[in-house]
């Protein structure tokens, strides 16, 4: 993949991530019911563990969520770092999450399932892109083109 | 290529650096209970309840086939419990399907305060409220008999949602003693001895007690199935 293919796809999944957060964080202040096929959604969005010092959860990723997708646009290395960064934390910590859900409330919640799997590509995909700054472009592509 | 190593390896310090942070952080504000004041916890409470029907001590639509009657008495620390991890998985499933209702039989009789904390919460079935007080009562709740009740009381019925000069007129209407005293008589007639004890049967038959007092909604639903197959 190009650099500019791996920066396309990971604002793409940045952008769904930011309307997953965004609806949670609604749910969060707005009180209204959380759509859930399996019904575990609200005993997680109602435990101890969907706030981090009062903040909400959903609230933090969201605020990963725009800055991926902001990192996503800019083209440097400490961009790329900066992204790769966010999003293995966020992976690690949904990793955290996970497990509280499972052991500890003993319910899942399919969007926060949904958010770990976001972030683990967009962290996949991230790490690819620093390492590799995507593939050479094609041949016949000016280098203005290369990003 | 020497440089992008070293981006890696920053990135994936920072990472370690900042999940870490945020893990002590939730442990640290999971580990301190009190810390969830009934406005904390009122959007999850309301989120709870919305869209499913309440009426006085009832929560759940008229038509769903079988009743559940949970004995309780708001100080008691079980029955906290029981309300905090079982409950909603049990409205989510059972109770918003329109499977289940369920009417809260409250008892006063771990000390003066359950009596205060109970007039509280039939002044809110007035209000077809109920079940958001005595939820945001269970977020509040501390050691029995610990004086947490008073001071928490008006925060949980503005919480509620409730209208505060008639929920404070009716809480201490003499008519409410009369009522508190008719719910013992009923449970004690049922046979109930402890707290939180259960009820079931097909919607308007006796309840029949469960031998559990750790009801949760896989057990649940098994004994509606049974009681009324689909």
């Amino acid at each position: 993949m190009t650099d500019r293919q791996l920066r396309a796809t990971i604002g793409l999944l940045a952008l769904a991530g930011t309307a997953l957060a965004a609806y949670l964080v609604f749910v969060h202040y707005s009180g209204r019911p959380i759509t859930c096929s399996f019904g575990g959604c609200e005993t997680v969005h109602r435990s101890k563990y969907s706030e981090v010092l009062g903040v909400p959860v959903a609230l933090l990723g969201l605020g990963a969520y725009v800055a991926i997708l902001a990192l996503s646009l800019w083209c440097s290395e400490a961009a790329r770092a900066a992204g790769l960064a966010i999003a293995l934390s966020g992976v690690l910590f949904g990793a955290y999450l996970l497990y509280a859900q499972v052991v500890v409330i003993e319910a899942l919640c399919e969007w926060c399932l949904l958010s770990d799997a976001l972030l683990s590509v967009i962290a996949a995909l991230s790490l690819l892109r620093l390492l590799t700054k995507g593939a050479p472009a094609p041949p016949g592509v000016p280098a203005r083109a290369r990003t | 290529m020497r440089t992008r190593s070293l981006y890696v390896a920053a990135a994936a310090a920072v990472a370690l650096l900042g999940a870490t942070v945020l893990v002590l952080a939730s442990l640290l504000g999971s580990s301190d209970s009190s810390a969830t004041p009934a406005r904390t916890a009122s959007a999850g409470t309301s989120a709870l309840f919305t869209g499913i029907p309440q009426h006085a001590a009832t929560l759940g639509r008229p038509t769903a086939p079988v009743t559940l009657v949970e004995y309780a008495d708001l100080q008691c620390p079980y029955c906290g419990l029981w309300a905090r991890q079982q409950l909603p998985s049990i409205v989510d499933q059972l109770v918003r399907s329109g499977r289940l209702q369920i009417r809260f039989h409250g008892l006063a009789f771990v000390g003066p305060d359950s009596q205060t904390a109970l007039a509280g919460a039939i002044a809110a079935g007035r209000q077809n409220r109920l079940w958001d007080f005595v939820d945001l009562m269970y977020q509040s709740q501390e050691t029995e008999n610990a004086g947490w009740v008073d001071p928490v009381l008006d925060d949980t019925a503005s919480a509620a949602q409730l209208d505060m000069d008639r929920w404070t007129s009716d809480r201490r209407s003499g008519s409410l003693v009369d009522e508190i005293d008719r719910l013992s008589a009923g449970a004690a007639a049922a046979g109930v001895h402890s707290t939180p004890s259960f009820g079931l049967a097909r919607t308007g038959e006796p309840p029949k007690l469960l031998d559990t007092h750790d009801l949760d909604a896989t057990s649940l639903r098994g004994l509606i199935d049974q009681l009324a197959p689909r």
